[in-house]
């Protein structure tokens, strides 16, 4: 394993309600992960997972109830981090009566490094005219303009909540690449979140899967599909009888139909000789983990919290250092 | 196949040298609400300008039906057939003062209606507080700039009806019918520091309640039952804010036409005060002197700064209470 990256984002057993008074519900309970700095980290979760709730936890507007939620080494929703973390809402709030122009110059006003040519391209992008109103414009142009005041404030952890839900493919790819651009640039760091992975699969090095109020799986993606494999039924037999050199916990349900192919964890002890074992694709990885809710999370060393990020999440498998 | 460790790719640091950070200043949180309500503030500047040209209109009629009062010395004999015409004109300029001073009194429920009320339950209703509060400036600062704008907008409209007000009060007095003196409740609350600290609490009730309300409209109408509730019981205040006067005339009520009669009746020898119909069909007792309890027309000025100095309080409570809701706020 390689040396950590510094941490951008680390939560420590944060639990997180949505909704106000009464009708408070918790939707995240004692999360722990870690988002190393430079990582481009989708989170992924089926609608209502609490991405969006997460997402604005570190962007400060909301407090987590238990747990402590760290952002570039200040808790989050400190004074200090405004300048350096910038949030694109799902729902883009922009003043209407507003214009473009106006925004990108609210933009200026409010952050101290604003670079007006970062925002501006995101803007040509969209053929967004600096006169057009806020509200007059289409939902693909009010994600630009939001991305393009996210952009333009040249944050070091962008948080970005359903950013390309709207976009046309083409436009989708170009502003993907300007913002990735921005990471490869400098230390940033990006947080989105899609509950379609399609959408993020080209863009993201590290995933964050969030279902049922835990974590699932997070993890660089190499990590995330070196630890699995998909055993068709012989396979998964001689495992379960003890006469494969590795062990394994199943992720789908063994004893239901025999399925073609199961995927599995391989631990990471006996891994090199899992090596033949065919690996799954993200997309299987995800919905296998979806489809199974009692299984327990799995957390790459990369992503689990703590300083050297070798506290063992579930008591398999010990992590190399 | 073997899966190898995974290999990060370190990129080289391309990044420009760092702009130089510039500090974010108030001035750029004036110009943000500035250009955010300029609307608004075009409309109440329009309709100020409204309204002082009516006000204004309205006490050159009151001077003039007044000059020609005095010119025909219908003041003192006002039953004369000749009189007619300009006792007329004297309750038509009542009237119109009347009216005046109505909508001087609505001020300030317009300004906690459309400039306190909206200022943050709109945000919240956009959920535009989202994208300010992730802005490089603590949101503390960001609701100072905006108070600073509409509060300032608030205290201008505050003094501009207040001295209007001061000016339809200053031409009806010394009063022209004995029932419209500047201590009633109309005319008491449309002038002078009263109105005008009336007008910047307003705004700051219809801010707290677009705090705890979230919800424009909603906000609106608690923001004006609140208001309503606050003046309703300042209003009521205002007798106990300067010392009653008592006097005893020899000859029953002899008041000025601008004092102020709070009760009045008899003191009977043991030094009971009872009002004339306590004194029951027996008539009084034997040795009864009449008493008036009053204001007099010299403490309306001390009464006005006294109830001003009251809400002054008020208003800090209100935005105090904004303030701390802000820095806590979870959205």
């Amino acid at each position: 394993m390689t040396a950590h990256a510094p941490t951008a984002v680390q939560a420590e057993g944060v639990g997180l309600r949505a909704g106000r008074g009464g009708r408070r519900r918790d939707l995240l309970a004692d999360c722990a992960f870690r988002v190393p700095r430079g990582a481009v980290c989708g989170i992924v979760g089926p609608n209502g997972a609490g991405k969006s709730l997460l997402l604005s936890a570190a962007a400060g507007l909301v407090r987590p109830h238990s747990g402590r939620l760290t952002v570039l080494g200040q808790p989050a929703g400190a004074d200090a981090l405004l300048a350096d973390v910038a949030y694109v809402d799902q729902h883009r709030p922009l003043y209407p009566r507003m214009r473009a122009a106006e925004l990108l110059a609210m933009g200026r006003d409010l952050n101290p490094r604003w670079d007006h040519d970062r925002a501006a391209e995101l803007l040509e992008l969209g053929r967004i005219p600096l006169d057009s109103r806020a509200g007059s414009l289409s939902g693909g142009q009010r994600s630009l303009l939001a991305l393009a005041l996210a952009r333009g404030k040249r944050p070091r952890l962008l948080l970005l909540d359903e950013p390309l839900s709207d976009l046309d493919p083409l436009v989708r790819r170009a502003a993907l690449g300007l913002l990735l651009g921005d990471v490869a640039e400098g230390q940033g760091t990006v947080l989105l979140s899609s509950h379609v992975l399609g959408d993020l699969e080209e863009a993201i090095d590290h995933l964050l899967l969030i279902d049922g109020g835990r974590i699932r799986l997070a993890g660089e993606l190499s990590e995330l599909l070196a630890a699995h494999r998909l055993l068709d039924r012989l396979g998964l037999l001689e495992c379960q009888a003890g006469l494969a050199p590795w062990r394994v916990h199943p992720v789908d349900p063994v004893d239901e139909e025999p399925r073609h192919l199961t995927l599995v964890r391989v631990e990471q002890e006996t891994r090199t000789e899992a090596a033949e074992a065919e690996l799954p694709r993200l997309e299987e990885l995800v919905v296998s983990y979806l489809r199974s809710p009692s299984v327990a999370g799995w957390l790459a060393p990369g992503m689990r919290p703590g300083r050297y990020g070798d506290a063992d999440q579930n008591g398999t498998g010990t992590v190399a250092a | 196949m073997t899966v190898s460790s995974p290999l990060r790719v370190v990129p080289v640091r391309l990044n420009r040298p760092a702009l130089h950070p510039r500090p974010v200043r108030y001035r750029a949180l004036v110009r943000l609400s500035l250009r955010r309500h300029r609307g608004t503030l075009a409309a109440m500047a329009l309709a100020s300008a409204l309204l002082t040209a009516w006000v204004l209109r309205t006490a050159h009629d009151v001077v003039r039906v007044r000059a020609e009062r005095a010119a025909t010395s219908c003041a003192e004999l006002p039953y004369l057939e000749r009189c007619d015409a300009t006792v007329r004109d004297v309750s038509d300029a009542l009237q119109a003062v009347q009216h005046a001073q109505f909508a001087l009194v609505a001020v300030p429920t317009l300004v906690a209606a459309l400039l306190g009320a909206p200022l943050l339950a709109q945000e919240y209703e956009r959920r535009t507080h989202r994208l300010l509060w992730t802005q490089s400036v603590p949101r503390q600062r960001w609701l100072a700039g905006q108070l600073l704008v509409l509060g300032g907008a608030s205290v201008a409209l505050g003094i501009v009806a207040a001295v209007l007000g001061g000016r339809l009060r200053a031409v009806t007095s010394p009063t022209l019918t004995h029932d419209s003196s500047a201590f009633s409740a109309l005319p008491y609350n449309s002038f002078g520091p009263v109105l005008a600290t009336a007008t910047v609490l307003a705004f700051a009730i219809g801010v707290l309640a677009g705090e705890l309300i979230r919800r424009t409209v909603p906000a609106m109408v608690c923001a004006l039952a609140g208001y309503t509730a606050v003046l309703t019981l300042l209003t009521w205040l205002r007798r106990f804010l300067q010392p009653t006067l008592t006097r005893f005339p020899p000859h029953g009520y002899d008041l000025a036409p601008d004092d102020w009669l709070l009760r009045d009746g008899v003191v009977t020898p043991d030094g009971r005060r009872l009002s004339y119909a306590q004194c029951g069909p027996a008539g009084c007792p034997d040795g009864s002197r009449v008493f008036d309890a009053y204001h007099s027309a010299s403490q309306l000025w001390p009464m006005q700064w006294t109830q001003a100095a009251l809400t002054v309080p008020l208003i800090a409570l209100a935005l105090l209470t904004v303030h701390r809701s802000v820095r806590r706020r979870l959205p």
